[in-house]
């Protein structure tokens, strides 16, 4: 894979094929990338993302929200949080 | 007062009585005496956003101009709710007198009686009477265009006033002026609270004598409870203590809460319940570097993190110590409101976070009324009183609550989207090829140099971010992995989550990524009308102007890429006067479709290496070529072997010179580029390689340099240039400079160049053989004097063009723009 991906990107007609893909989708940019490098795919979910304070349940795409709209769900959903 | 006229009603097309009510709400905005007027739109119907927005762009400053976000409907009595109440704290949150909804019932929208029931006056204007009675019933004030409506409206049950301000402007706007001025005059006064409120105090010590002199006097208005850790609550007070166990538990059960925040580390686990039990801070230091590191103490990366929310990239990058830092971010944001102990503080956080920063902040007052008072505003009135006031009306609404409920995550993300300007604002530097894939390119030279100069010295107010486009999930992530590793910083394990994004931010599209800009086209629409002002670069314009040079398709992505910045952004800033006059002509040609005007602007690129991370170590042949070098006049290319970049006609031209026993080398710095095959198989097999021909396909920036000190001149024979960077690099290693006759390398090299023309092998070895007779006499055009700048000039000045607004060119709104 590692040759192949060398030999795309120096080859004109390659060029031609390959990265119009890449152009089109973006997305595969990272893993070609990765996979050049002789990377394991990256991980989907990144603990990163987990909140340090929660142990309750969090939605799918939760990873995908941002960070703001996190804490507002965190928010809204914190068992017994005090109302004023 | 601040008005707020919401016109979600001319969002549904551009029907007459849209306009009508259009009109009016300009109209008021001219005329608007004595009051401040807001326009608020619903992100529910985006289709003539970018229409109406540029409507009032003459009238009101950018950021009077807002969209507030509710979730979809669902059918549901409970989301139809939510909305009501999302809404209804935007409006809340921006501190409205009064909303006013002309024609809001002349389409579909939602129904009035919720703001009404909020205590917020609601009006609407033109166009009601065939609506039911029971819809308008909410609105404190109905206005009419009509006599005969106004009528009917009247008669109808529980209606509020109704007031006929006529169909005529600018009289009937004057009417609706007077009319809402009268309503404002006689609104009841807020009552005070039948009963006391109870205030936990919360502080890591007892109070000292002036806290409790303060504390007594609050003591008229509150039943205060101390709120200390166990060993120091045991030693008692005169009021009822607690630890700060109990308070834990217990917080829900006071009114008010307020916090007492130092730069000791004993305030250190004060400020862990502040996140926990949202309060009121009374900040006596802006430093809470101590307070924060007791809060950490432990985990180190916690730390780092607590640095990195609060002061950015900047703030991990060297040795700096955390005392260097306020480090309070974090205690402000949780805060409901902030009170301090003298202005100097209110001004430092305009200094670290920008100006506005503590605008709702309160200096401690010198009496307990005016004390009270200002608590009693912050925790009713603030934005984050606001939000918490929403968090609980909406937990309310019940089931028991889950995140993993759809409808509350729809909530929170229209929540988060309503959320006022923060300070610092982000500047969102796009950087998405290079997270990619760094193709070593001119391009991705200057985006690395522009971006480390942007980190090292943010503009004032803001905060830099760099982003990518995320073509799996179709929105753009913090780039923070990427900026930690090419920063040479630490990462304290951030995540690259998606971007969030504030009224007044700025999102500077710094990469050339044509397929991700395209794709990203409603996104990026979808954050322009939420305020976030749009830029992008422009490197050039030769894939249009010179598609012969670039691979099958690329002119088409290019073209794609061109039509979606013109269309979406407010300006593009290209980096030199030659491309924005390019693209100035070709925009003429192709005028973009968009409602207001796009400037255009330029900047010139920076050339000091040291700063763009540059790349180190010498060729294996390095001493070879180089003695080679100091034998003979060398004439020097540098850039990626491709059509546009003349390398053919340069050869061409030395073979020429070498016919004729003219004693010179070329040496081309430059990888292999596309649609050369022929040219790259020439070079290889050519006879004079490596005595008079040398190619550098993989020459490190130390090398460059080298090269740049040892050769005659530096040979530009391209057919067409964004910029010409080596011109500068050149002349800054006073390098003569050959180079074509083109607009952008005369903007760039001006009269320290000698220039050439034509396209032919016979007129380049003409001007070449001339250059060397004048280099032998000495008298060569020198290059030294030419003006260039460092990166962090070229980034200052970048930032000049995006956050100053100053267009050299415009391209004209077309009347069909959206």
């Amino acid at each position: 894979m590692k040759g192949l991906l060398r030999r795309i990107k120096h080859s004109s007609w390659a060029r031609r094929i390959v990265f119009p893909l890449l152009e089109r989708f973006p997305q595969l940019q990272g893993p070609l990338r990765r996979l050049s490098e002789g990377a394991a795919p990256a991980r989907t979910v990144p603990v990163a993302a987990m909140p340090a304070d929660w142990s309750g349940p969090l939605p799918a795409d939760y990873a995908n929200l941002p960070e703001a709209a996190r804490k507002v769900l965190l928010d809204l959903a914190r068992p017994g949080t005090p109302e004023r | 007062m601040r008005i707020v006229i919401d016109l979600q009603s001319c969002q549904h097309g551009d029907s007459a009585p849209a306009r009508a009510s259009l009109a009016l709400a300009q109209q008021m905005v001219r005329c608007a005496d004595g009051h401040t007027p807001w326009i608020a739109f619903s992100n529910r119907f985006p289709a003539r956003l970018a229409v109406l927005r540029a409507a009032f762009a003459p009238l009101l400053p950018a950021d009077r101009i807002l969209v507030y976000d509710t979730p979809a409907p669902d059918g549901s009595a409970r989301v139809a709710r939510m909305i009501e109440l999302i809404r209804d704290n935007f409006f809340a949150a921006l501190g409205a007198d009064l909303v006013f909804a002309p024609g809001l019932f002349d389409g579909p929208g939602a129904p009035v009686g919720s703001m009404a029931a909020a205590g917020r006056p609601f009006l609407t204007a033109a166009g009601v009477a065939h609506e039911s009675a029971s819809v308008t019933a909410g609105a404190d004030l109905l206005l009419t265009a009509s006599p005969a409506i106004a009528a009917g409206l009247r008669a109808a049950p529980a209606a509020g006033r109704v007031v006929d301000i006529g169909a005529s402007l600018p009289q009937s706007a004057q009417a609706a002026w007077e009319a809402i001025g009268q309503l404002l005059r006689e609104r009841p006064v807020a009552q005070a609270p039948a009963t006391r409120p109870t205030l936990a105090y919360v502080s890591p010590l007892l109070p000292q004598a002036d806290a409790q002199e303060r504390l007594a006097g609050l003591a008229a208005f509150y039943d205060i409870h101390l709120v200390a850790p166990a060993a120091v609550a045991a030693a008692g007070a005169g009021f009822p203590l607690h630890d700060l166990a109990w308070f834990d538990h217990n917080a829900a059960r006071f009114d008010r809460i307020v916090y007492q925040a130092a730069n000791s580390a004993a305030h250190g686990e004060v400020l862990r319940l502040l996140a926990r039990h949202p309060g009121i801070v009374e900040l006596q230091d802006f430093f809470l570097g101590a307070a924060v590191q007791a809060q950490h103490e432990g985990v180190p990366q916690d730390l780092r993190k607590a640095l990195f929310y609060a002061h950015g990239y900047g703030a991990l990058a060297g040795h700096a110590a955390t005392d260097s830092y306020p480090l309070n971010k974090a205690v402000l944001d949780a805060a409901i409101g902030v009170i301090v102990h003298s202005p100097v503080l209110a001004r430092l956080a305009d200094d670290w976070y920008g100006a506005g920063s503590s605008a709702h902040w309160r200096v401690l007052p010198p009496t307990a009324r005016d004390h009270a008072d200002a608590i009693e505003a912050l925790a009713t009135a603030s934005p984050a009183a606001h939000y918490q006031a929403l968090l609980g009306a909406i937990r309310a609404l019940g089931p028991a609550p889950d995140a993993r409920d759809p409808a509350l995550v729809a909530a929170a993300q229209a929540i988060a989207a309503n959320q006022p300007p923060a300070r610092p604002r982000q500047l969102l530097v796009d950087v998405s090829s290079m997270v990619q894939l760094d193709m070593k390119t001119g391009i991705s030279r200057v985006v690395r140099s522009i971006l480390l100069s942007l980190l090292a010295a943010p503009p004032s107010g803001y905060r830099i971010e760099p982003v990518y486009a995320d073509g799996a999930t179709g929105r753009y992530r913090y780039a923070r992995r990427f900026t930690f590793a090419l920063a040479g910083i630490e990462d304290p394990g951030m995540e690259d989550a998606p971007i969030g994004h504030r009224p007044g931010d700025v999102f500077l599209g710094l990469d050339l990524a044509p397929g991700a800009t395209t794709q990203n086209a409603a996104l990026l629409a979808e954050m322009r009308s939420h305020g976030i002002a749009l830029h992008f670069v422009v490197y050039d314009m030769l894939p249009l102007l010179q598609p012969e040079a670039f691979a099958y398709g690329s002119s088409a992505w290019f073209q794609r890429h061109i039509e979606t910045i013109a269309r979406e952004a407010d300006s593009l800033v290209c980096i030199s006067r030659a491309v924005a006059d390019e693209l100035a002509g070709w925009l003429a040609a192709h005028p973009p479709q968009r409602a207001a005007p796009l400037g255009i602007g330029y900047f010139h690129l920076g050339a000091d290496l040291a700063a763009s991370a540059p790349s180190t170590g010498l060729a294996a042949n390095a001493d070879q070529l180089f003695e080679r070098v100091a034998a003979r006049p060398t004439l020097l290319m540098v850039g990626t072997v491709e059509p546009r970049k003349g390398h053919e006609q340069a050869l061409a031209a030395c073979e020429l010179l070498w016919s004729r026993k003219v004693d010179v080398n070329l040496v081309i710095v430059g990888k292999p580029g596309w649609l050369v095959e022929r040219l790259i198989r020439k070079i290889e097999k050519h006879p004079r390689l490596g005595e008079n021909l040398f190619w550098l396909p993989d020459a490190s920036d130390e090398m460059l340099t080298r090269l740049y000190e040892s050769c005659a001149a530096l040979l530009a024979a391209s057919k067409g240039e964004g910029f010409g960077l080596p011109l500068i690099e050149a002349a800054r290693h006073g390098l003569p400079v050959i180079a074509r006759d083109l607009p952008v390398f005369r903007e760039v090299g001006g009269e320290h160049a000698c220039y050439f023309g034509g396209g032919d092998a016979a007129a380049l070895a003409a001007a070449i053989g001339d250059w060397l007779s004048l280099h032998a006499a000495g008298q060569a055009p020198q290059s030294s004097a030419m003006p260039w700048l460092s990166w962090a000039q070229s980034a200052r000045q970048l930032v000049a063009a995006v956050l100053d607004g100053e267009s050299y060119r415009s391209v004209a709104a077309q009347a069909a723009g959206r």
